[in-house]
């Protein structure tokens, strides 16, 4: 499914977006890189607080005081998106790129009807008039699967469900047409068989429109489902990116090998399930090292000196298209260390 | 799609505990609004202390020959109707003001407290007995039932301070039961009480210090009102009556002369905004300190 | 809705009943012999009896009490101890001076009050907040009749643009309305602000901007309309507080409206007036609260879920 040689939809290069509190600096997103192709899905996964959410809204240019971006590159099909003025950007939310919400409870305006909040979209973008906004409400909330559209556009948010209420966030965030879609958790807050319905809707859309889709989840059956790259983000780092096959069936960085071991399953004996023990470290004591060496069970002398995320160079097992992973395993200085972990002991999490 | 990756709890749930005290001061220090406020409140208390110091005249004593003096080196604030200096007659009125402002919502606190502890932790039908009665108190806009209440009983300071203590219970009354009804149920309370502790222990010793801070916000936004309706009694003559220099009873003899001589009526005014001022600055700041959202 | 509105409305009804008890118990209260109190010192036996007699001081007080509430019903509250009128024919035009007074302090109050609050949430901790919000706390710790008292001087007095007193020409609006609306005007001013604080930082107005919704209309249509339903809770209360905040502003500028009425009624020792008074007062206060109440019903539609 993917295209490498194609230019991606989204590039985004070395950002950084940090809070300034009164406790100090907290470097939320700290020189992220990915890029979403066409007709593609890049799946986000990581622990709560490490960086997802503050990175689409990053994209978005959504990060309100005291956080601000402070550096790196966001390109939409070649567009530098943070050389824009305030009123371009506008322009282009909703209407190039578009986002959706973890919580479709909160998300959608109380005190309007969800016809007036979808009509609204296309009145600014596609500079509609009201007949016609009206008719592309009906037939956007059709395409997003809302039974009677007609009636249901004069109801206020408050009288639809949580999945009705995703669907209806979804019908405004793709009204337009965007090339990007970035969905914060869209399913986290409903409930099983809905999300798969909105994700299958999600999926169902992208093959109509072929826009590129961001997912940001918790949730790893999510990005099996969904994804066709994955980033793994670890206190507002990626730490490893890969294709979701190759992840899956062998995840190199011990974050991600812990969060797979995490998941239950039926060939393996509960007794022997990881959890990965701690929490992600707070900006206080971030280390100035591998941001996960408190909690990795390989740490060694050399993960004092952060690592970058870069494609593995010694060779395992043959494998050299495994995408990119920050971890010192995977590079020649680790045995130049004399280290004693072997390459194979690593793997065993696959 | 059934596992999650784990999600750390809340951090802010984890800190250190602090003694409440030294973090309300250490917040109330941070907050400007409490700490002009507390100034201005000590300013005030100072004079109320040390006006027999600071009177540079007998405030009661007329002299005819000088009355409707302006502003000058021998009268600060100018003489009245009577002769009489008012720069003296508003330091001497200062504990009054106080007085009759902390007193009556004392004395409303403690009986508003009480009840809304009865009817917020019984709740039932002395809840609904005792709540009715504070909607009922409560639908007498503003001053009215103050007004009422002295019309009846009759001008002076006590009937004053009596009613605006009426005045003051059930709005504290209503706060106490909400907050009681608020932490009554937690796990703290439960275990107190599991425990085969009094319920006049459990009321007084746990449930009270729980539910003290938005009594003593409201407490302090309290004086302010009833020394601003206490003044408007005075004002209208129903209040402490003159020669007494009680800064209302003041305004509404000094309007009369007031064309020509503002300064009868200006310097009171600016001396009860001033300390109306310092309860409700430090009202808010105490809101804001104690407000468990605003913690950062 | 509906039922909401019946409960409602059932629940004024003890309200209604201890407005009525309380305002009646007032006379009560008076020490020594109500009669002596309100005849006069020099009064004679007779006159005494003459007034216990109009007033059924002689009955039990329960029966008191209902003679009183069975002429309420019938919009009667009584004579007038002094004049002999009959106290709703004094009341009644009084009590639509009051009205407008209350109003026309609302007006300042309202549009002040969200004008500096909007202002002063548009620039979270910038100067402009500060001084908006100092300004508020002033506001809210002037005495009204005080703040009438300068005006009057500043206005009237010392600049001749106003007349001093009276009520009926439209030059007479503004000074008192001002002065009763300076305080609310403070208080709404500051509820604005927080509920707009409050608002700009939900969920929906992220999403408003995700849309690419212009900044202004965020925070002028998507904002706003929200912030608005507390507001319009603040906004009733104070229409109730102007009520007895008309006492001091009528007695400032000489209106001859409900708080005068009660203030030379008191004076001259007459209860029925004062009792009267104090209940159309309050029962306003009491409807004016229902009121707001279904409005704020009406406006915030996710209550209606719960
Ligand atoms: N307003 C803020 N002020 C200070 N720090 C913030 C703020 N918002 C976010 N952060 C920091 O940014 C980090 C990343 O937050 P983010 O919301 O992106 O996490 P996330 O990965 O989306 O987590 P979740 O799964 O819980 O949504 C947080 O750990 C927090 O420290
Ligand atoms: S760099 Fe070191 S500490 Fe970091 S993940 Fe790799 S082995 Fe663990
Ligand atoms: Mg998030």
């Amino acid at each position: 499914m993917t295209t490498k040689d194609h230019t991606p939809v989204l590039k985004v290069e070395n950002l950084q977006t940090s809070f300034f509190t009164y406790d100090g600096e907290v470097k939320a997103v700290d020189g992220v890189d990915f890029e979403v192709r066409e007709n593609e899905t890049l799946g986000i996964v990581g622990e709560s607080g490490s960086g997802k959410s503050i990175t689409s809204l990053s994209v978005m240019q959504l990060i309100q005081s005291p956080g601000e971006i402070i550096g790196g590159k966001i390109e939409l099909n070649g567009d530098d998106l943070l050389q824009k003025s305030k009123a371009q950007f506008a322009k282009y939310r909703g209407n190039r790129l578009s986002m959706i919400f973890q919580e479709p409870m909160t998300s959608l305006n109380p005190v309007f009807t969800v016809g007036h909040q979808v009509a609204e979209t296309v009145k600014i973008h596609k500079k509609m008039g009201k007949r016609e906004a009206h008719q592309e409400v009906i037939r956007m909330l059709k395409l997003v699967g809302i039974p009677a559209p007609e009636s249901r556009a004069k109801s206020y948010p408050h009288e639809l469900s949580g999945g009705m209420r995703q669907r209806v966030m979804i019908a405004m965030a793709l009204a337009c047409e965007p090339e990007l879609l970035i969905a914060d958790e869209p399913t986290t807050a409903l409930d099983v068989t809905i999300q798969a319905q909105i994700l299958e809707l999600i999926k169902r859309l992208q093959e109509s429109t072929g826009m590129a889709v961001m997912i940001i989840t918790h949730d790893l059956g999510v990005i099996a489902e969904t994804a066709d790259q994955v980033a793994v983000m670890y206190a507002g780092e990626v730490v490893e990116q890969a294709d979701v096959k190759t992840l899956f069936n062998r995840p190199l960085h011990p974050y991600t090998q812990g969060l797979m071991n995490s998941i239950p399953r039926h060939d393996v004996d509960v007794d022997e399930l990881e959890v990965i023990r701690g929490t992600v470290p707070s900006p206080a004591e971030m280390p100035s090292g591998c941001r996960f060496a408190q909690r990795c069970p390989y740490a060694s002398e050399i993960c004092n000196t952060h690592p970058s995320l870069a494609a593995p160079s010694n060779n395992i097992d043959g494998h050299t298209d495994a995408g990119a992973v920050r971890c010192w395993i995977y590079t020649d200085e680790w045995d130049a260390e004399g280290n004693p972990m072997k390459n194979e002991e690593v793997q065993q999490g696959s | 799609m059934g596992s999650t990756v784990n999600q750390s709890p809340e951090r802010e749930e984890f800190a250190k505990p602090e003694s409440r005290f030294k973090s309300l001061l250490k917040r109330m220090i941070r907050n400007k609004s409490s700490l002009i406020g507390a100034c201005i409140l000590i300013f005030f208390l100072l004079i109320a202390a040390f006006a027999p110091f600071l009177m540079t005249h007998d405030p009661n004593s007329t002299d005819v020959l000088n009355d409707f003096q302006g502003p000058s080196s021998e009268n600060w604030f100018g003489t009245d109707h009577n002769g009489r200096d008012i720069f003296s007659r508003i330091i001497y009125g200062t504990h009054l003001t106080l007085y009759v402002g902390t007193v009556s919502v004392a004395v409303g606190a403690v009986f508003g407290i009480v009840l809304g502890l009865l009817a917020g932790y019984y709740g039932r039908i002395l809840d609904s007995i005792i709540m009715r009665v504070a909607d009922v108190l409560l639908a007498f806009p503003g001053i009215l039932l103050a007004l009422a209440i002295v019309s009846a009983l009759g001008p002076s300071l006590n009937n004053v301070i009596i009613a605006l203590a009426i005045y003051n219970i059930p709005v504290f009354a209503r706060i106490t039961r909400g907050s009681v009804l608020e932490v009554k149920d937690v796990e703290y309370i439960q275990a107190v009480r599991a425990l085969g502790a009094k319920d006049a222990k459990i009321l007084f010793q746990h449930l009270l210090p729980n539910v003290s801070s938005p009594i003593i916000v409201q407490a302090s936004l309290q004086v302010a009102t009833s020394i601003l309706s206490a003044a408007g009694l005075s004002f209208l003559g129903l209040g402490v009556q003159p020669p007494t220099p009680e800064w209302g009873a003041m305004l509404n003899s000094g309007r009369s002369y007031m064309w020509d001589n503002p300064h009868l009526t200006l310097f009171p005014g600016i001396a009860l905004v001033l300390v109306v001022l310092g309860f409700n600055m430090l009202g808010d700041g105490l809101r804001d300190a104690l407000d468990p959202r605003s913690k950062k | 809705m509906h039922i909401f509105i019946i409960r409602r409305l059932l629940q004024l009804i003890p309200v209604i009943i201890g407005v009525t008890l309380v305002a009646f118990l007032i006379i009560q209260l008076i020490p020594g012999d109500a009669a002596q109190v309100m005849a006069g010192e020099a009064a004679s036996e007779e006159q005494l009896e003459q007034v216990r007699e109009n007033l059924g001081l002689n009955e039990p007080l329960y029966v008191q009490y209902g003679l009183f509430l069975a002429d309420l019903a019938q919009f009667d509250l009584g004579e007038s101890v002094r004049t002999g009128q009959p106290v709703m024919e004094l009341v009644a035009p009084r009590f639509w001076i009051t009205l407008e007074l209350a109003f026309w302090g609302l007006v300042v109050a309202v549009s002040v009050g969200l004008f500096l609050g909007i202002l002063a949430a548009n620039k979270q901790n910038s100067f402009r907040d500060f001084g908006t919000m100092a300004a508020a706390v002033i506001g809210l710790s002037m005495p009204n009749f005080w703040l009438g008292l300068m005006l009057m001087y500043v206005f009237a007095n010392q600049l001749g643009w106003l007349p001093t007193s009276g009520w009926g020409d439209w030059q007479q609006i503004f000074l008192p309305a001002i002065t009763m609306g300076t305080a609310g005007a403070a208080i709404i001013a500051r509820m604005t602000r927080s509920a707009m604080l409050e608002v700009i930082g939900e969920d929906y107005v992220r999403t408003a901007r995700a849309k690419g919704v212009k900044e202004r209309f965020v925070i002028y249509k998507h904002a706003l309309r929200n912030a608005l339903i507390p507001v319009v809770t603040v906004i009733g209360l104070q229409f109730g507080y102007f009520l007895s905040g008309a006492v001091l502003t009528e007695s400032v500028f000489s209106i001859n409206g409900l708080g005068r009425l009660v203030v030379d009624a008191i004076a001259q020792r007459d209860f029925p007036v004062v009792q009267g008074t104090v209940i159309v007062l309050a029962l306003t206060f009491v409807f004016v609260n229902f009121v707001v109440d279904v409005l704020y019903r009406v406006l915030n539609k996710r209550i209606e879920l719960n």
